[in-house]
Order: structure tokens, then sequence, then C-alpha cells
């Protein structure tokens, strides 16, 4: 702000010095010009009285010529009264300065004459008016008639003195108009000077305005220069930036380009890695079979195993007996023989040696093991037979529909399958429902069956172990119940089971893909799942099926979205 | 035909017992037990020559059982049944000593019967073998005092090992060794014929050779040197024909700590020590190196020719 102010001094300064030159001459002026009206008024005035002097005169001669004449003088007599009075006004006016009847009877305002020269002259026409004065004022005031005599000596006086008087008054007059062109002189030389310092101050501002505006311009061209200097700088600078931007957005482009490539690649990427873990997930389901299956046909080996052992040594030892059974019947042969052909000789020595046969074997006990290992090889082969009618059973490959099957069997073939890992730890009992038939994949309802069973046995720790296996009907479901008095699952935990690969189990021993794997074997039959357990008392698996399926398998899965709710799956 | 020797054989299937009894029961006095409790209480009152047990039992596992026996009653000699079995239980039995012979579930009834006539004869050596020590009780004890004044460095002999893992092998051993490894067979050979070798430590991987057969032909020369096998192969057969066969005193599989190894390699040269000073135990000894089983004749010879001329070689080099 104060900057400003600095900025604009010289400006203000000029602009006031223009101001007050301009208004003083302005008052100059106004107040001569108001003097040299008053100085008109006298100048007009001082003329007026040589006509009033002169109008006396013949006012005078008029009323001489009446009176002469005898008629009335009062016209004249007025005349004069009025002239005379207006005359010495204006001369008192003169000498003193005082309000005057002016030329239209209005009143003005009279100042005194100002010059030596006129005062002198005034001196002199007061020393010819003071005794005219006199001389008059008895014509005036006379009634009637004025004496002659006044008269008489008014217009001698008259006569007398009246060019002088003129002469004076021309004087004044002419005095007062040399001071009015005087003084209107002075008053043009002040407003010529006034115009000219106004005009000067003018062109100083001018000149000092327009130097000012060169060097502004010379700035705003230095700054324009400077400016376009600038311009051009940054221009360039903006076209290098706009290049680089350009750059930039070639290069943004591309890295589009090259991320939306990346991106589908990506897509495909994960296509594949989908696949692939689809691939290994299947493979993990797959090993998870391999591993339960694994595990069945060690279990279903030994089991196989046992039998076909005592099977065997029983037909070795049967072989070792058959060659004593031979002797006899060789030694029979011979005693028969011995006997048709009445060879007394020889039937005697057949005779001892078969007692002695007889003895050995009756001894040994060998007819009575020969019977006994016959029997239990036939046993050991029906426990054989049975296992490959329950494998077959079990497994029901032929299977690829949905049948109306017996619950109850699927389960004993399974643990007859799993009485491997059951025999060990448990002891299995039956509460079986009268009958259970439901629509299923058997096969795949043996797979389940044997994955609780083989979770229960693994989970049993105690020497009193018992897995107990429920079914009933209820509304339409075929329910099972696998129990455990295992040792339970902890609470965080039950809603993890089923999900793929939750194993608490060492390596090698649990793929927990078990359940997860029974769930979805579950699902696809409409059905429910469900776990309770506790831990230190046992687990209780519940399984629910449909006993008739739903041909289109909608509202069926519904109810198993509702009703699992013990149920949590990842 | 007066006193039959006392058997006992365990198996939780009674037709096997049934039917396996009636084929021994003419040559051996046969007790049964359905379970490790029962067979537990027939050997406590009854001396039972050999058990043969079953390895998959309810209850106590025919491994577990015959770790039993072994302190109630030592001389029994022990025969495990193994039909379907895993592989710890097999390897602990075998560091453990438990057992004298594995049999392979089924087997025939000739070679059941030959491996119980086997253990018959072993017992029966054992038990006149340690009469005859107690006999000759006074001279014990200064064998022991000689024993423990003056002894000489046991040998090691490496085979089939990297030095830098023989030298970490042997860095945390307290008892001073001689130290000898062999790359090759032919190498091994040649080193137990230049000294006498007290513990053999060797892996069981040689390419063509057969490790067990190798380890069968140092047995059958040099019965004296004790057998440590350490190696990653892990392989129930080949623990199983590692006591059948090799009677190896430690079956260890890798990785084994230092400190463990130490300890088992000073204990295999105590082993070897009783061996060289009390001669009686040569019986056991030798009655253990029968080898029922004849199966790798042909790659067993073959080595037997190299071992031979390994020989050949030293003495020719010698003279
Ligand atoms: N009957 C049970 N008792 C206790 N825990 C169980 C039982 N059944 C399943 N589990 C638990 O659920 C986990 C998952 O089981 P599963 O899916 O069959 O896999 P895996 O048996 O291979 O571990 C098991 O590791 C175990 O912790
Ligand atoms: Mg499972």
């Amino acid at each position: 702000m104060l900057g400003n102010l600095q900025k604009y001094r010289e400006i203000i300064i000029s602009v006031a010095l223009f101001l007050i030159l301009d208004l003083s001459v302005l008052v100059v002026s106004s107040i001569t010009t108001g003097q040299l009206e008053s100085d008109a008024v006298a100048v007009n005035l001082a003329s007026r009285q040589r006509e009033l002097s002169q109008r006396i005169v013949k006012t005078l001669l008029q009323i001489q010529i009446a009176q002469n004449a005898e008629h009335s003088i009062e016209e004249p007599q007025n005349e004069l009264a009025t002239t005379f009075k207006i005359f010495d006004e204006t001369i008192e006016g003169l000498r003193d300065g005082r309000l005057v009847t002016g030329g239209d009877y209005k009143t003005v305002m009279l100042i005194p004459v100002e010059t030596d020269s006129a005062k002198v002259y005034l001196e002199r026409a007061f020393l010819i008016w003071n005794p005219f004065k006199e001389k008059l004022f008895r014509v005036i005031a006379a009634k009637g008639t004025v004496p002659k005599e006044d008269l008489q000596d008014a217009v001698e006086y008259a006569s007398n003195n009246n060019l002088l008087l003129l002469d004076l008054m021309n004087f004044i007059t002419s005095e007062a108009e040399k001071k009015l062109s005087d003084k209107s002189n002075t008053l043009r030389t002040i407003q010529i000077t006034g115009i000219i310092a106004a005009l000067i101050n003018f062109f100083i501002l001018l000149f000092h305005f327009i130097r000012k505006l060169r060097s502004q311009d010379a700035e705003i061209t230095r700054y324009s220069e400077n400016l376009e200097k600038m311009v051009d700088i940054r221009t360039r600078e903006l076209r290098t930036a706009q290049e680089q931007l350009r750059a930039t957005n070639i290069s943004l482009e591309r890295a589009k380009y090259e991320l939306e490539v990346l991106n589908s690649q990506l897509e495909q990427k994960v296509e594949e890695r989908t696949a692939e873990l689809k691939n290994t997930q299947t493979q993990l389901i797959q090993s998870e079979k391999m591993a339960a299956l694994g595990q069945m046909v060690a279990g279903l080996a030994h089991e196989v195993n046992t039998p076909l052992a005592f099977v065997k040594t029983n037909l070795e030892g049967m072989s070792e007996f058959q060659k004593e059974i031979f002797l006899l019947v060789d030694e029979s042969e011979k005693l028969c023989e011995s006997l048709k052909n009445d060879d007394m000789e020889n039937l005697d020595k057949h005779l001892v040696q078969l007692a002695e046969l007889q003895e050995r074997l009756k001894k040994a006990n060998t007819i009575q093991d020969i019977s006994d290992m016959l029997r239990e090889s036939l046993t050991g082969m029906d426990r054989i037979q049975e296992l490959v009618m329950n494998l077959k059973n079990f497994s029901r490959l032929d299977e690829a529909e949905y049948k109306y099957a017996d619950i109850h069997a699927g389960i004993d073939s399974t643990l007859l399958i799993a009485n491997n890992i059951i025999k060990n730890k448990a002891r299995v009992v039956k509460e079986y429902a009268p009958k259970l038939y439901a629509e299923c994949y058997p096969a795949q309802l043996n797979q389940v069956f044997l994955n609780l069973i083989t979770n229960a046995a693994q989970a049993i720790e105690r020497e009193d172990g018992e897995i107990r296996i429920k079914t009933s009907i209820e509304d339409g479901y075929a329910v099972i119940r696998v129990a455990d008095n295992g040792k339970g699952i902890p609470k965080e935990y039950l809603n993890r089971i089923f999900e793929p690969f939750f194993t608490t189990k060492p390596v090698g021993q649990g793929t927990g893909l078990g359940l997860s794997i029974c769930y979805q074997i579950i699902e696809k039959h409409s059905g429910v799942m469900q776990v309770e357990s506790q831990v230190g008392v046992g687990t209780t698996f519940t399984i629910k099926i449909p006993v008739k399926q739903k041909r289109d398998g909608g509202a069926a899965t519904e109810i198993v979205r509702s009703r699992s709710s013990n149920l949590q799956m990842a | 035909m007066s006193a039959l020797s006392n058997i006992l054989l365990v198996d939780d299937e009674p037709l096997l017992l049934s039917s396996l009894s009636r084929v021994l029961r003419l040559h051996y006095t046969v007790f049964t037990a359905e379970n490790g409790v029962q067979a537990l209480d027939i050997i406590q009152r009854n001396k039972i020559k050999v058990i043969v047990s079953d390895q998959r039992m309810p209850g106590m596992l025919g491994h577990e059982l015959l770790g039993k026996v072994k302190d109630l009653s030592p001389n029994t000699v022990r025969l495990l049944l193994t039909g379907y079995s895993d592989l710890d239980a097999i390897l602990n039995s075998v560091n453990a000593g438990q057992i004298f012979r594995y049999i392979n579930k089924p087997c025939s009834v000739e070679k059941l019967r030959e491996m119980i006539e086997l253990g018959v004869q072993i017992h029966d050596r054992i038990v006149s073998m340690q009469n005859e020590a107690k006999t000759e009780t006074p001279a014990k004890p200064a064998t022991e005092v000689a024993k423990t004044a003056a002894d000489p460095p046991a040998t090691l002999l490496f085979v089939g090992y990297t030095p830098a893992e023989i030298q970490k092998l042997t860095s945390k051993m307290n008892v001073r060794f001689i130290v000898e490894h062999a790359t090759t067979l032919d190498e091994a050979f040649a080193a137990l014929n230049r000294v006498s070798v007290s513990v053999l430590i060797s892996d069981l991987n040689f390419g063509e050779h057969d490790g067990i057969d190798f380890l069968n032909t140092v047995k059958k020369e040099f019965p004296h040197t004790v057998t440590v096998i350490l190696t990653d192969i892990v392989d129930a057969t080949m623990a199983i024909r590692s006591i059948n066969e090799v009677q190896v005193f430690r079956y260890i599989t890798k990785p084994v700590s230092e400190d463990s190894f130490a300890r088992t390699v000073e204990e295999a040269a105590k082993k070897n020590r009783t061996y060289q000073s009390t001669p009686h135990q040569n019986i056991k000894l030798t009655a253990e190196t029968i080898s029922p089983d004849q199966a790798f004749q042909t790659s067993a010879e073959k080595l037997r020719a190299k071992l031979v001329a390994a020989r050949i070689a030293l003495t020719k080099s010698r003279s």
C-alpha cells in the first residue's frame, strides 16, 4: 500500500499543484471580477453624474421659464428634487461608499474612489457642489413659486460652475474607467498566467506521464520480452513435458497392453492352476481312496492270511497223515489178497502189521485229526469265501445307478472288511431297526460307513472300546448313527473336521479327506450328516438319507441345507 | 521219546493254533495261548524252550510279548510270525534284541519245524553252556580283572560312507578307536583280512551286491566281528533278513545323532570283547550263525569268492 502511495506520489503532487493553481486563479479572478463589477458601477454612476448635473441645469432653466410664463413649476421642481437627490447620493457614495439608487432605480453598492487624483477631483467637485446644494435646496423647498433671487442665484451658479462640475465628473469617470481597465488587465494577466501555469503544469504532467508511460512501456516491453522468453522456456518445457507425457502415455499404453496380456495370461494361469489344483484335489481324493484301499487291502490280506495259514497247515498235516493211511490201505489190501488166496502164512503177518498200524493211528489220533483238519479247513475256506463275497459287496463296482439296497447288509460287510482295524480296539454293538432299505449308491455308502467306523476305531484309546451302530427310519429318512466312546473332538475342531485335509492324525495315518468325502457322498444322496462330540466321552456321527430319492435333486438339497445346522463346511 | 521239548504257540486265531499243534504234536509238547497274557502265564509255569508268536494280536502285540518273555525267561528262544506288521515294530524289536528269527506268515510246516528245531538246539546249548560256566565259577573274576586291565583300542571298519560322513560320525566318541574305511566290497574284504575288526559299520546299498549277503559272508568268516547296519534303506524285508541271516547287532536308519551312534558303537565293541574273552559264548555264536535261509546262495557264493581272492592277494603281498 505504502509502496503504491510512493509510486503515485508524483501524480498526486502534480494533481494537487494543478488544483491549487487553478483554484487560486479562480478565486483571484472571481474577486477581481467582483471588484470590476463595483468598478463598473462606479464608472457608470460617475458618468451618470455628468448627465445629472446637466439635467439639474436644464430643470432649473425649465423652472425659470415656467415661472416666467407663470406656469406651474411643480413638474420641473420634482424632477430637480429627484435628480438632486441621486446626484447627492452618488457624489457622497463616490467619496464614502454607500448604497445608492442605480440606473433602473435599483439600489446598488457604490465604493469610494481610490486613486489620489480622483480623490482630488472629488474634493474640488464637493467644493462646487456644497454651495450649489444650498442654492438648489432653496429652489426645491420653495412652495408655488421660487423667490426670484434664489432662482436667479441658482441659475447663475449653475451656469458658472456647471461646466467645471461636468469636467470634474468626467475626470472622475475616466479615473474610474482607467482603474477598471487596469483591473481587468490585471485580471486578464492573472487568468493568462493561470492558464499558462496550468498549461505548464499540464505539460509537465503530460511529459511526466509520457516519460513514465514510456519507461513503463519499456518495462512492459522488457517484461514482455522476458515474458516471451519465459513463455518460450515454459513452452519448451511444456513441450518436453508434453513429449515426456506422450512418452509416458505410450509406455503406459504399452504397460496397459502388457498388463492386459499378463492379465489374460494370468487368467490362463489361474485356469491352469485351478485345473491343476482340481487335478491335485482329485489326485488327493484318489490318494485318500488309495490310502483307504491300502489299509483295507492290508487288513484284508491279514484276514485272508489267517484262514489261509491254518488251511495250508492242515493240508500239509494231512499229506503227512495220508502216508499212514495209505500204508493202512495197502496193508488191508494185502490182507484181503491173502484172505482171497487162502494164503494163511501171509495173512497172519498182514494181520499183525495192520493191527500195529491201527494201533499207531489210534494212538496218534490220526483219524480224528484228519476229520478235524477237514472240518476246520472247510471252515477256513468258508471264511475266505465270505470275505471275498463281502469284498465284492463292498466295492460293488458294477453299480452306477441308484439301487434300493439293504443298508444293514452294507454296514455288515463294511464291518467285516474293517474287522482288522476294529478287533484290537473295540467291540461292535449293533442296534438295528427290523429292516432298513434305501435308495442309494451302495458302494459309496459303504465307503462312508468304512470312514466313520475307521475314525471311530482310531479315536478309541480306552480298554473297553465300543462302537455302537444304531439304525432307524425317521419321517422318510434312513438314519444311521455311528457312536464311539473314544477321545472325542474338541469344540474348536468341531466345525473344521469336514474340511478337506483337516486332520489331527500324524502324516501317513490321516489324510484329512475321509469326512469331506463322506460329506460329499451324503450330499449327493440329498442327505444330512451331523456330528455330536464330547471330549473324553465320545463322538456320534449321524447320517440321514431319504429312503426314496427325489428325481429332481433341488428340493431335497434344500432340506439338507436347512437341517444341517450342526454341520459346517468350509 | 521220554521228554519232548516244550514249545509255546501264540496266535489269536484258535483254528491256526489247533492246526499247528496237530502237526507239531508228534515232536514237541505243544502249549498254546490266544493272547499275550495267557502266554506269559504259561511261560511262568512251564519251562518253554521256544516261543512262536504272531505279531498282530488284540491287546499285546507279538514283539511286546517277546520283549517281556526275554526278561521273564531269557533262555527261551523267541520267534515272531509276521504276516502284516509295521516296520517300526520290527526295527525296534531288532534293536532291543528281542527276537531270534522272524517268520513270514503263512509259513510251511516244514520250515516252521526247522526253525523251531534250531531254536530248541540253541536253547539246549545255551543252557548246557551256562551249566558249564557255573561249575567254572572261580575262574570268572580273574578274567574280568584281566579284561578291564588292558583293553587295546578296538578297530572300526566303515563300509560305504564318505570320509566326511565318517569324520562326523566319530566326532562324539569318548573311547579311542582305530578307524578303517572302505568304499568298495573289495577294499572291505582286504581290510578285514589285514586287521582284526571289532565292529563293522556298513551300509546295505552296494549296487550289484546284496548288502545282507556281504554281511553274511563276513559273519561266517569273522564270527567275532559285531555288525551294525547304518543305512537309509527303510525296508521291512531288509530288516528281517538282517536279523535272520546276519544277526545284526543294530539296524540304524539315517539320520542318526552322533551321540547315540557313539553309544551304539561302544556297546558293539563291548559285545565284541565278551565274544573274545569268554569262549563259551562262541557256542551261542556258532549256533546263531546256522543260517536256515539259503535263498541267496549264489550271490553269497560270489561274495565268498571275492573274500578268498582278497585273502590270496593279501598273503601274496605279504610274502
Ligand atoms: N470318531 C471320531 N472321534 C474323534 N475325532 C474324530 C472322529 N472322527 C473324525 N475325527 C477327527 O476329524 C479329523 C478328520 O477326519 P477325517 O476327515 O476322516 O480325516 P483323517 O481320519 O484322515 O484324519 C480327524 O483327524 C479327527 O481329528
Ligand atoms: Mg478318517
